[in-house]
């Protein structure tokens, strides 16, 4: 019986354990095509090792484009927007879903009616007033349109939305105050959400392409991903420095997200109890 | 007290030296050249503009990468003038619509001011950037198209590439070389609208009135009113649907069938030489490349095909100093030897006759004995044949691509429906370019 | 009278509210109600009006073949990315929810995709639809040019967006699911309920919140699908990916005609605009807070 038992766990855990390698295949692909030229990458049957493996098209990616100075100035730019993302969208959310005020519903409406206005249709837009800013190649208007967000907003405030009223308050009787009550109740409370959203917006601003790629003009302000995007443009036929790039730009993101995730699940679990 | 004196003097004629010698260093005139360069093509401008920059004090060239053609034009027409680079590198088709801007400065007025010689250049490629008598911008990369081939193959199949005149005579050699079993595929001809306009130039049609736009504006595309555009678009569908060929399909993946060229699948493909010669490394040892001149469509045409490629903007900003600069890189540019060793590099044609005999493009000549066939394709080309100038080029070159692309696909849409097509849409882009931009 | 402190409570929501209206005013408004202006407008390729046309563009977009075309692909797309990525999504979320020795190993790989970029997923995945040489093709023992086909192009580039999406779903759902107090779990099982039942009547309802946000988030992202469709396909073969937002990009910067890449993002906005109307619709019917 508990032989059945074991039998039928090991059995579900290698079943999740291959759908988890699917789903990640893809990336061991790419993974092992890097270090290949293209003559194994044409080959048919294709393969995942090859004997003429090599670290070539990493060096030629790292020496051909200045790849640290991207992924600096990718970091500095993600970290602006997420840390202006969480501060903004937590005091909106607070306000939308503790406070009774005039117009409360039309505001709101109008942060979600943000969601749906395509982003490449405010790019050309947006560009001329950084442009006219004098923001171009700076760390400022590379940030600027994205220190607000309406899905920050809409996300934190599903989850304030979670907090009872009575705790407010209780804590308002007990003499705090609205401020105190935001900042040493509910943002410590919305930690796991926040947590999420933050990391949703790191990526996202880790993810950006085409933005960057308007407003920057020299290359010591570029970030990773346009990084990728030259050599992409450029050797579509030497496609295993094409994935060296892809690589080089994802492996940190992995690394990342393999030590935050651990830290973002215990939150989730920690947090999930309400009261 | 005197101490402090003398040491407060002392750091302030520290300080102001250091400045000045900060000062001196910066007292070059930055020169700022956007262009769409990549892989070989950036590498060796880059060593152009370290050259440039070693080898006078005035200014410093800063060159910056800007994307593909299509992404950076965009940003060029927006940005505001300020932002601008002083040099722009961009392809060809874009000349329609920067001629007619004010935000370049023709190179013809420095080249009369200095009298700077620039009798090599060409004809056929001065007169592709010409318009009015006036040349627009200085050439930089120059590429033709080529028959390339499988130079082993063909030897096995007893076939001489330089016989091979007409698409007739490929698509027999392709059956030969098929039917030999020396390879899967026969021949192909990567989806690319260059190529269709260049068929039309070789065949003396116009592609939109106005003289191909280089009298006036143009207003409306001729491809239906002659019979060039449909006796191409006949004869490839014919030709690469037969089985031991490869139909191009999409606009986008040159690289599927340039991949299947360099795996050593597909015996010969008609594209840019350039292109083709870049990528030897893809080939590795497979085969050798070897490249003739595009064979015609069937040997009745009048005219040659046009050079294609880049060349280099002044952009006006009002400032002497950067366009003085500007024209200064653009002396430097072109040196034959300088010009030579781009070529020689990238694998780009030379765009002048010293160029081509300079020392460096001479020891490429040795190696790659195949560039003398395009090189004298160059030369053969009729400057009355250059290509068109109008300002809807991107849209027409993606209608152009899916109505090929959809005429090797769908047997229910006739090359005819496909030149239809085409006509009718470009129409349509002209009048609402002519509507919105009104001169 | 109202005190100074109550008068500072007046104030407070709106001065919370401020810097993110300031930002989004700028940056979202602005564009959108310049977009509108100039949908009824003429300009050049600098984006400078030319001439007020009124309707005009409008009426000549909808006759517009491309357009309707666009339209009719981007509604397909975001069934066949919307469905699958909730489906799969959850199936995994649910695989993943129990947390027992190893589990967070899969439990990582199913979220991965969050942290890779369009870019170089699309780089990657196009590899893997490669005609001769890719994984595809091996594991199907099949020879096909995926993306090179109208009728397979548009299924590609929506199976990398499922994957990309994949991340975000598993996260959003799996924070749903693990929040349902367990007492109520213990009840149902208490109950007799099944592992589906307990699904279908604890879980879900427990979880609706996520829920509600992943298929919400899934269907007015696909309409904003850019990057895929940029790598991969460029929008053909023969228009077969051409979602709208990619004919606006195109129309915006390749075509520089501003006036009707305007008129197509006021036309895009409404359709999400009527989509997210639905969505609060059924929000307020089958979310429990």
């Amino acid at each position: 019986m508990r032989t059945k038992r074991k039998i039928m766990e090991a059995l579900t855990f290698s079943g999740k354990l291959l759908l988890g390698i699917a789903v990640i295949f893809p990336l061991i692909y790419g993974f092992c095509l890097s270090f290949m030229g293209m003559a194994d990458i044409l080959s048919n049957p294709p393969v995942l090792i090859s004997k003429r493996m090599s670290l070539a098209n990493y060096q030629f990616a790292l020496q051909r484009v200045p790849m640290l100075t991207y992924f600096k100035n990718t970091l500095i730019v993600c970290f602006i927007e997420v840390g202006a993302q969480i501060l903004t969208a937590s005091l909106a959310a607070y306000a939308f879903s503790f406070f009774e005020f005039k117009g409360r519903k039309t505001l709101f409406a109008l942060v979600t009616a943000t969601l749906m206005i395509p982003y490449e249709s405010t790019l050309i837009c947006n560009y001329l007033t950084v442009c006219n800013l004098r923001l171009t190649d700076t760390y400022l208007g590379l940030t600027l349109p994205f220190l607000a967000s309406g899905m920050s907003i809409f996300l934190m405030r599903q989850f304030y939305m979670t907090l009872p009223r009575e705790l407010k308050e209780a804590a308002t009787i007990d003499g705090c105050g609205d401020m105190r009550f935001l900042f040493s109740i509910a943002f410590p409370l919305s930690l796991p959400a926040t947590c999420s959203l933050a990391l949703y917006r790191f990526i996202d601003a880790y993810n950006q392409y085409f933005w960057p790629l308007l407003v920057t003009n020299r290359d010591q302000m570029r970030t990773l991903q346009i990084g990728t995007g030259i050599l992409k443009d450029s050797e579509a036929a030497n496609y295993g420095l094409v994935l060296a790039a892809a690589m080089i730009v994802i492996i940190p993101a992995i690394l990342f997200f393999i030590i935050g995730q651990k830290w973002l699940v215990k939150g989730m679990v920690a947090g999930a109890v309400k009261g | 007290m005197l101490k402090k004196v003398l040491s407060l003097i002392l750091c302030t004629i520290l300080v102001v030296s250091m400045a000045g010698c900060a000062a001196a260093e910066n007292q070059r005139t930055k020169v700022t050249i956007w262009h769409m360069l990549s892989g070989v093509g950036a590498e060796a401008f880059d060593q152009i503009v370290a050259d440039f920059n070693a080898s006078q004090d005035q200014y410093e060239a800063v060159a910056e990468f800007q994307g593909s053609w299509y992404d950076n034009f965009a940003k060029f027409k927006a940005t505001p003038k300020e932002d601008l680079p002083d040099l722009y590198q961009i392809v060809v088709e874009c000349m329609g619509w920067l001629a007619e801007s004010d935000m370049i400065i023709p190179v013809q007025k420095f080249i009369d001011r200095d009298g700077f010689d620039v009798s090599g250049m060409q004809e056929n490629i001065r007169a592709l950037y010409t318009l009015n008598d006036t040349l627009y911008c200085m050439p930089l990369s120059v590429t033709m198209l080529a028959l390339n081939y499988n130079a082993e193959v063909l030897e096995a199949a007893g076939i001489d590439p330089s016989t091979l005149k007409t698409v007739a005579d490929v698509d027999a050699a392709a059956k030969k070389i098929t039917d030999a079993g020396l390879c899967k595929k026969g021949f192909s001809l990567i989806n690319d609208s260059w190529q269709i306009e260049e068929y039309i130039s070789m065949s003396g049609e116009k592609l939109v009135d106005h003289d191909n736009g280089r009298s006036g504006r143009a207003t409306k595309c001729l491809m239906n009113e002659g019979t060039a555009a449909l006796d191409i678009f006949t004869t490839f569908h014919d030709a690469l649907t037969k089985d031991y060929n490869m139909a191009p399909t999409t606009g986008l993946s040159t690289t599927d069938l340039g991949n299947a060229f360099f795996q050593g699948d597909l015996a010969m493909v008609i594209f840019s030489s350039q292109w083709i010669a870049k990528q030897k490394d893809a080939i590795g040892d497979r085969f050798t490349l070897g490249q003739v001149a595009a064979p015609s469509i069937d040997g009745s045409a009048s005219g040659t095909f046009s050079p294609g490629g880049n060349s280099m903007w002044i952009v006006d900003k009002g400032n002497e100093e950067l366009s003085e600069g500007a024209w200064a890189f653009l002396q430097y540019m072109w040196q034959p030897e300088v010009m030579g060793y781009y070529a020689a590099y990238t694998n780009y044609t030379p765009v002048s006759e010293e160029a081509y005999n300079s020392e460096v493009y001479k020891a490429h000549r040795q190696e790659n004995p195949f560039v003398e066939n395009i090189w004298q394709e160059l030369v053969d080309c009729d400057p009355q044949n250059v290509g068109a100038v109008f300002g809807v080029y991107y849209e027409f070159r993606n209608t152009v691509q899916n109505a090929f692309a959809r005429m090797m696909m769908d047997e229910s849409y006739t090359p005819s429906d496909a030149v239809e097509e085409i006509v009718a849409t470009t129409n349509e882009n002209i009048e609402l370019y002519n509507e919105a931009n009104p001169l | 009278m109202k005190t100074n402190v109550q008068k500072k409570r007046i104030f407070l929501p709106y001065l919370l509210l401020l810097p993110s209206l300031i930002i989004l005013a700028m940056f979202v408004f602005y564009p959108f109600v310049k977009n509108i202006i100039l949908s009824l407008t003429m300009t050049d390729v600098q984006g400078n009006i030319v001439k007020f046309v009124g309707f005009k563009n409008y009426a000549r977009l909808f006759s517009n073949k491309t357009f309707l075309n666009s339209l009719s692909i981007s509604f397909r797309f975001a069934l066949i990315v919307g469905i699958p990525a909730f489906v799969i999504g959850f199936a995994l979320a649910l695989a993943a929810t129990e947390q027992k020795r190893g589990s967070r190993i899969y439990e990582t790989m199913y979220t991965m995709p969050l942290v890779i970029a369009a870019a170089p997923a699309s780089v990657i995945w196009y590899m893997v639809f490669a005609p001769n040489t890719g994984m595809l093709n091996y594991l199907l023992h099949s020879n096909n040019a995926w993306l090179a086909n109208p009728s397979s192009a548009i299924w590609c580039v929506a199976a990398v967006t499922v994957w990309s999406n994949l991340g975000m779903n598993v996260i959003f759902l799996l924070t749903g699911f693990r929040n349902v107090p367990p007492e109520l779990i213990e009840s149902s099982k208490i109950d007799g309920a099944g592992y589906w039942t307990r699904v279908r009547k604890v879980v879900v309802p427990m979880a609706s919140p996520q829920i509600f946000f992943v298929v919400f988030y899934n269907i007015v992202t696909s309409f904003q699908t850019f990057a895929q469709v940029r790598l991969l396909t460029d929008g053909g073969p023969y228009y077969s990916t051409n979602v709208l937002i990619f004919q606006i990009y195109k129309e915006a910067f390749y075509n520089s005609r501003f006036y009707t890449a305007c008129t197509m993002s006021v036309v895009l906005f409404f359709i999400i605009f009527v989509i997210t109307r639905v969505q609060f619709f059924f929000e307020k019917k089958g979310v429990h807070y």
